[in-house]
């Protein structure tokens, strides 16, 4: 205890920068580990809060892929809305075709194109399997139908009015707008991914409170060793890291618990998705996270857990000051 | 280094805890701090811990105008005094040897020099052999010892020792009393806050006494 006072700076200058990240990484490794300790020693309430967080992550997640999934299943499908106008049985040949350039020439129509009575009796050949039924019949039964795609925009009284028109021509048999069902699947698909947000977002916000909370209660429990090494001239960061480190400790915890119940839940809902999904022919099935996913999936969960910690921690480091 | 110039400290209008309080303890120089309960004791070394701050005047610590300090540099000035409690402040649910390493962990001292400097602070103190075992174990004087290793571990510039020497028994108080009194001599400014009457006469450094918050008496230099 002898060494004179002059002699400490010269101490301290004599550590190298590598040296002292080194010795900045082994504190911090030491913090890391001593907060899972404290937290392993109430399993319970950590696991509490875990498990809160775990929920409020596993809705969202869950949820988003589930719509996720659905969207990419709906845009498989021609989302584009039609008209079907089928033209009479015996519209000759060259009628078609200036029925064709009359049609197209309307406005509010983008497109539209000819489907002959012979290409769609080979499409239905093909398709339907009733060959021979169709070789026994002899004649063509199908009429020459136009298909017509108006704007993208279109909205449906657009369309009801366009059908309307060719409805009134002389040429036409039928006229049908072709009920765009995936358009409707889309809107609500959409419609649920702004519901999610706001879900998402008020569970996400859940998590945080409880991780603030838990963060909070542990700041209480110390609050004397807190004020102790605050007079031993421990900075805010050194008092703030063991708490930091809890909240990113629940959060990634509970990014691992959360991924673990997606995973069920996507194992356990596709047993009767597949099977429902073949019933209508598609081999439609939801999707496992993939790797990309879990590593965000635990990026974000480990910063809702730090950000809640960071918050905690201001709030009432400021409290104990004051 | 110590120096108070005109220093105030008003808690409440009616209540003033010290008042145009000066003087200069210099480096090296050990002193008593004295006066009855209230006089303004804690609250003198509470300014010079940054506890508290001072309503007016200026208190200069180690060439640190506290009035100018933020933030961290809170923290860094605090690193260089080492503070000794009357109610030990050590932490219970770690040793004797951590509740001394504390400091200079915060400090950042490198792990490997650590031990070196910890259990030389315990030797000082006698309690070398006591490392392992919890603070609710020790005694009140070895609590109070414990005090001492780790406000002594960092070799800071200035001490503060608030009744140190109230748990301990006469042979214990005259031993940490001169360990006090070695520090002051390698360069270490001591201030003792104390009651003990006895203590001060048998040691005859020099005394500031308070009174209402003012200095009432200072002996000058040590005899």
């Amino acid at each position: 205890m002898n060494q004179p006072i002059a002699a400490r700076g010269a101490e301290r200058q004599s550590s190298t920068l590598s040296s002292r990240t080194t010795h900045w990484l082994q504190h911090h490794q030491r913090e890391a580990k001593d907060s899972f300790r404290r937290l392993a020693q109430t399993p319970l309430a950590t696991l509490m809060t875990v498990l809160v967080m775990t929920i409020s992550l596993t809705l969202p997640l869950g949820l988003g892929k589930l719509l996720d999934d659905a969207s990419v299943a709906a845009s498989g499908w021609d989302g584009d809305a039609r008209l079907s106008i089928y033209l009479k049985e015996d519209t000759p040949d060259t009628v078609q075709a200036e029925v064709l350039a009359r049609a197209q020439a309307l406005p509010g129509v983008k497109s539209a194109r000819l489907i002959s009575p012979d290409s769609a009796l080979e499409e239905f050949r093909q398709q339907s399997g009733y060959g021979p039924a169709l070789d026994q019949l002899g004649y063509n039964p199908l009429p020459p139908v136009l298909e017509v795609f108006p704007d993208n925009d279109a909205s449906s009284s657009e369309m009801t009015s366009l059908r309307d028109q060719f409805a009134q021509w002389s040429e036409v048999a039928l006229a049908e707008v072709d009920i765009a069902w995936v358009q409707r699947l889309q809107t609500i698909l959409e419609l649920g991914k702004r519901l999610l947000w706001a879900v998402g977002g008020a569970l996400l916000l859940g998590g945080l409170l409880v991780v603030g909370n838990t963060i909070r209660l542990s700041i209480e429990s110390r609050r004397d060793e807190i004020r102790v090494i605050s007079l031993l001239g421990a900075t805010h960061g050194f008092v703030r890291r063991p708490f930091i480190y809890m909240g990113v400790w629940c959060g990634l915890s509970a990014g691992v618990f959360t991924l673990i119940m997606v995973s069920s839940l996507t194992a356990w809902l596709n047993v009767p998705v597949v099977q429902m999904a073949s019933l209508y022919s598609s081999n439609f099935s939801l999707s496992y996270p993939s790797f990309g996913t879990c590593l965000a999936v635990l990026a974000g969960s480990s910063f809702l857990g730090w950000l809640g910690a960071w918050l905690a921690v201001g709030r009432h480091l400021r409290e104990l000051e004051s | 280094m110590i120096r108070f110039e005109s220093v105030s400290k008003r808690y409440a209008p009616q209540f003033d805890a010290l008042r145009e309080l000066s003087f200069e303890l210099p480096t090296g120089e050990m002193a008593f701090l004295t006066g009855h309960s209230g006089a303004g004791k804690s609250t003198l070394l509470k300014l010079i811990m940054l506890i508290e701050r001072a309503s007016s005047g200026r208190v200069i610590v180690n060439d640190r105008d506290h009035s100018q300090l933020k933030g961290n540099q809170i923290a860094l000035a605090r690193r260089d005094i080492g503070m000794i409690y009357q109610d030990h402040n050590l932490l219970d649910d770690r040793s004797v040897y951590d509740n001394v390493a504390l400091p200079l962990v915060i400090a950042g001292m490198q792990p490997r020099d650590i031990p070196n400097r910890v259990y030389a602070a315990l030797d000082l103190v006698g309690l070398k052999h006591r490392a392992k075992a919890f603070p609710f174990e020790l005694s009140g004087g070895e609590q109070q010892r414990v005090g001492v290793a780790r406000a002594v571990v960092t070799k800071p510039a200035v001490i503060l020792a608030d009744e140190p020497t109230g748990n301990l028994d006469p042979q214990l108080a005259i031993e940490v009393m001169n360990i006090f009194e070695e520090l002051s001599r390698v360069g270490v400014s001591i201030l003792v806050a104390t009651h003990d009457l006895s203590l001060i006469a048998r040691f005859r450094h020099r005394l500031l006494t308070l009174k209402a918050g003012q200095l009432v008496a200072d002996t000058g230099a040590s005899v």
